[in-house]
């Protein structure tokens, strides 16, 4: 957003930024892959090499993590989702093409999985009043409290969402990518993405305001 | 501008790009600059929730858990459509070499005993002359190669195709069959039997 981001963690989902060429040449050599470039990791993956695999497992688990996160609510769910991606991912990375950066694509891969796991099994939304949280230690442990159901309440109030305004709201919000990417990853136009976050945002001041 | 913001340009506004029309409308509008101001609000209380950070100690954990998901996965990115591209072109290619070698054979025979050739529209069984010659099995086996094995087999059709595969099969065939073989083979790259 202009003027100040509203990114809550720093993931550059770039860093494809060498010659495809180097990055061949790279992957079929048997140089360590823990600096490598998405490039070079995926092409050493096709090469045969699958340390690289778990490369790109270790360098984007977390914001695959935290975006099934944003979907099941859970730690559980989350974790056996953001699994789910990668086996996916593993299975389909010969479809990446490298036109956007693999970031991007893991992004599109965990959406999907994400919107199909809704799908199937719709979880039971959590009242936004009953949303709270109990654990308040430490000398601010009024404050703390107060914040945790607060965000509580924002998370149940996100769940009430449409599988739709949910995603694109997160890829704005959380993960700062721009309307045309997130066009990109859900398959819409840039005019439906930035109509399904302002419709995200009334629905949620709505909600928020019920409680 | 008289008329109130779209979603879109709401959206553009909140983000800081505000057209100017639609300032001099917001300027102007109570209802549209208090929407606006309300999604802004929405927006930042929205963006200060954080999801948990699991342990340290479930990273390991889960890279692990995805490594025994992945392992008893073949790795279609490295066989998948490479392997299967280049198998499906070598069984397409014996598949023509058989197919080829049995027509040139029938041609030849026929030339040898005056009867038309595949290339007249009579078939084999119109012509009812072909003489069963010595060499039979060995036509029997070629003719049945040709025309036993459907196309949407050839994909996967692995042992023609199999390193040394040629070479076992030669072997199996009786001295007659391969001296047919041989002779056959002369005829279609051009020498003499």
């Amino acid at each position: 957003m202009a003027g100040h981001s509203l990114v809550v963690w720093g993931w550059n989902p770039s860093k494809m930024t060498r010659d495809r060429s180097d990055a061949d040449a790279d992957a079929r050599t048997s140089a360590p892959l823990g600096e490598a470039d998405d490039r070079t990791l995926v092409a050493a993956f096709l090469a045969g090499r699958h340390e690289a695999f778990d490369v790109i497992v270790e360098r984007h688990r977390r914001n695959v993590y935290q975006i099934c996160y944003r979907f099941v609510g859970n730690h559980e769910d989350a974790a056996d989702l953001s699994q789910d991606v990668f086996v996916r991912a593993y299975k389909g990375l010969r479809k990446f093409k490298g036109d956007a950066s693999l970031g991007t694509w893991l992004y599109r891969v965990s959406v999907n999985a994400s919107l199909n796991r809704l799908a199937v099994k719709r979880p039971v939304a959590q009242p936004i009043e009953a949303a709270q949280h109990v654990d308040g230690r430490g000398e601010d442990a009024l404050n703390q409290v107060l914040r945790e159901e607060r965000a509580e309440q924002v998370r149940a109030a996100i769940k009430h969402l449409p599988p739709k305004q949910r995603a694109t709201l997160m890829l704005r919000v959380y993960q700062d990518l721009t309307h045309e990417e997130i066009s990109k990853i859900l398959g819409s136009s840039v005019g439906a993405v930035k109509a399904n976050f302002f419709h995200a945002l009334n629905n949620l001041k709505r909600l928020l305001e019920r409680r | 501008m008289t008329s109130h913001l779209t979603s879109e340009e709401f959206v553009d506004a909140l983000e800081g790009r505000t057209a100017a029309s639609c300032a001099g409308h917001l300027d102007a509008c109570e209802a549209c600059r208090r929407q606006l101001d309300e999604l802004r609000s929405v927006t930042l209380t929205i963006a200060n929730d954080e999801v948990p950070e699991p342990s340290p100690l479930f990273w390991n954990h889960f890279s692990q858990r995805v490594r025994a998901a992945t392992e008893e996965i073949p790795p279609a990115g490295l066989f998948g459509w490479r392997f299967g591209w280049r198998t499906l072109v070598m069984a397409a290619a014996a598949g023509t070499l058989v197919v080829t070698v049995a027509i040139q054979s029938r041609q030849d025979r026929a030339a040898r005993q005056g009867m038309p050739s595949l290339g007249t529209t009579q078939t084999s069984d119109q012509a009812g002359a072909i003489d069963l010659t010595a060499n039979q099995e060995a036509w029997d086996f070629m003719m049945q190669l040709a025309s036993d094995v459907p196309a949407d087999d050839l994909r996967g059709l692995s042992a023609p195709t199999a390193p040394g595969a040629a070479d076992a099969l030669t072997q199996n065939l009786t001295p007659d069959q391969q001296r047919e073989l041989v002779r056959l083979l002369k005829a279609e790259i051009g020498g003499t039997e």
